[in-house]
């Protein structure tokens, strides 16, 4: 650390260059909560325990049962997608148009029921996946080659959810069943059919962010609710259901986390977020962009 | 005369309440029929029921001889079935253009988007120079030929429009009926209307049907209609 308190400037570009990496991984995880928030209505109070499942999911396949790391990764957002599928038909199809509270006491009752499987099966203690991968620095600060690639992959898919969200069929029939679901189904768009994928995309986001994490920072089934307080941060900074908005938030959020970190303390990171989260609730509550 | 749409003993209401008794209805291909009635009829409803929105409790719905009660809406969108809704039903934070998209949203619809484009842009040219203003923007009769459009975008079978002239001035809302029959005289197009101004549904219609608290209590050549004292005296209102 910089002689007397004092940092160097490379060292804030090191932390800098790495909140960019990870903080497109929580844009990633974000975009999950916001896309299912958007346009379903829905707050998944599941998201957390969704993400811890995705990491234990990927550390089932790779170190229980010897499975090639990225066929295992593969395998995870596999299974989180059908997870999404068949999570929408139990526990948020029939809540849906009713009140608040029911949906939010299914999806929370779902993630109870995720994280409890969790401790039963792999208890409290911190797991890693064995991962190799070799090391770059930048400005003193060590960054995985392989938290890069998850960075850049998180990245087009968020870009890649933008285009599908603006300029697609799918995308247009989502917006307009947001704006009004009995015209959109009076254009014969599906309307169920709709809602259910896009939150088994949600979810599949959420997965997606989860193993990339997974392979950088070790977990506990506890780690998912750090991700899920992450995620509404960003949302509120990032605006509703918009993906730039989500990820440029995530960077902001994951570089704000990272110079902490450099200055005080790792520990820090959930109260920045926190701090974020309220400051931009008194400053600009529907967040830095546009909502979809 | 072949019927297109036949609608046959219908039930249905909303939740536990009823809201129509033993409707039933036929229209001819290539006609214009009206559907009248005072408020709270059940005229929406029944177009609701026919399109799939609200189930059919009980009775029957045949379109093109097919049986379609229990289709769901968007099958039946996609067989020809389609609704220009009461309130318009555009999506306000999209373009125009994007809106006349999500009527050719079916998979029929999708193939023949630059024909349909064509053929909606000759009938209302003022959408052209529209198309990419946000919906929600546009004025309310600019609204109304967007919704008949994105209609037509869905290369219907059988249109139904709830309500074309409400909340229009007479002079706006009479060239918005002079379209439909222009629609229908150019087209062959089969159209059912819902008319608050039953002088000018029927004016346009062949054939009309009165519903009257969710039951069918009258129907008739439209020029019949005009001219029976009780349509008179109930509906077109001498003074
Ligand atoms: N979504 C709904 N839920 C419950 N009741 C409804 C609903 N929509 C309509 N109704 C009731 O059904 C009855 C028929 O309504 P409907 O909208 O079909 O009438 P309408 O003939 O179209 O009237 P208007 O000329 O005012 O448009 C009314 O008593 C109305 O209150
Ligand atoms: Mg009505």
């Amino acid at each position: 650390m910089g002689v007397g308190g004092l940092v160097s400037g490379s060292l804030l570009l090191g932390g800098f260059v790495a909140g960019l990496v990870v903080g497109s991984l929580y844009g990633l995880a974000a975009l999950g909560l916001s896309i299912i928030w958007g346009i379903l209505r829905v707050v998944n109070l599941s998201h957390g325990a969704l993400i811890a499942m995705s990491m234990y999911l990927a550390y089932l396949l790779t170190v229980m049962h010897g499975v090639p790391l990225l066929a295992s990764i593969l395998l995870t957002l596999f299974i989180g997608f059908v997870v999404g599928v068949v999570a929408y038909y139990l526990f948020v199809h029939r809540v849906l148009g009713g009140p608040e509270l029911a949906s939010l006491l299914s999806t929370f009752g779902f993630g109870l029921i995720i994280l409890g499987l969790l401790e039963l099966k792999f208890g409290g203690i911190a797991r890693t996946l064995p991962v190799e991968s070799s090391v770059i620095e930048v400005g003193h600060v060590p960054i995985m080659t392989i938290q890069i690639i998850g960075a850049i992959v998180a990245a087009a898919i968020a870009i890649g959810a933008y285009v599908l969200i603006y300029r697609t069929w799918f995308g247009r029939a989502v917006r307009a069943v947001v704006m009004n679901q009995e015209a959109a189904a009076l254009m014969g768009v599906n309307v169920t059919k709709i809602l259910m994928l896009t939150f088994a995309l949600g979810v599949l986001f959420a997965t997606t962010a989860g193993t990339l994490l997974a392979l950088a920072y070790s977990f506990t089934p506890e780690t998912g609710s750090k991700y899920e307080l992450y995620s509404f941060t960003i949302v509120v900074l990032g605006g509703l259901g918009n993906p730039l908005g989500s990820l440029i938030g995530g960077m902001i959020l994951g570089v704000a986390e990272q110079l902490t970190s450099i200055v005080a303390s790792g520990s820090w990171g959930p109260l920045v977020a926190f701090l974020l989260l309220i400051i931009m609730l008194v400053i600009k509550p529907t967040g830095l962009f546009a909502k979809l | 005369m072949t019927a297109i749409l036949s609608v046959e003993r219908l039930h249905t209401g909303y939740g536990k309440i009823p809201v129509l008794w033993d409707v039933s209805m036929q229209v001819e291909k290539g006609s214009i029929t009206a559907l009248i009635g005072s408020n709270g009829a059940g005229k929406t409803t029944t177009l609701r029921a026919i399109v799939g929105i609200i189930p059919a409790w009980k009775g029957r719905i045949v379109f093109a001889g097919e049986d379609v009660t229990k289709l769901p809406s968007y099958r039946r969108v996609e067989k020809g079935i389609v609704l220009v809704p009461e309130g318009r039903g555009i999506f306000p934070q999209m373009t125009v253009y994007e809106n006349l998209l999500m009527g050719a949203y079916n998979q029929r619809a999708r193939q023949k988007i630059q024909e349909s484009l064509e053929r909606v842009f000759n009938i209302f040219p003022r959408l052209r120079e529209r198309l990419n203003q946000k919906a929600g923007t546009l004025s309310g009769g600019e609204q109304q030929m967007l919704a008949i459009a994105r209609g037509l975008m869905a290369l219907p079978r059988l249109l139904m429009i709830d309500e074309a002239s409400l909340g229009l001035a007479p002079k706006l809302a009479l060239e918005i009926m002079n379209l439909v029959k222009r629609i229908r005289d150019e087209e062959g197009l089969t159209i059912l209307i819902v008319e608050q101004n039953v002088h000018y549904a029927l004016n346009i219609a062949d054939y009309a049907y009165v519903l009257e608290t969710g039951r069918i209590r009258m129907e008739g050549p439209a020029k019949e209609l005009a001219e029976n004292p009780e349509i008179i005296k109930a509906y077109l209102g001498v003074h």
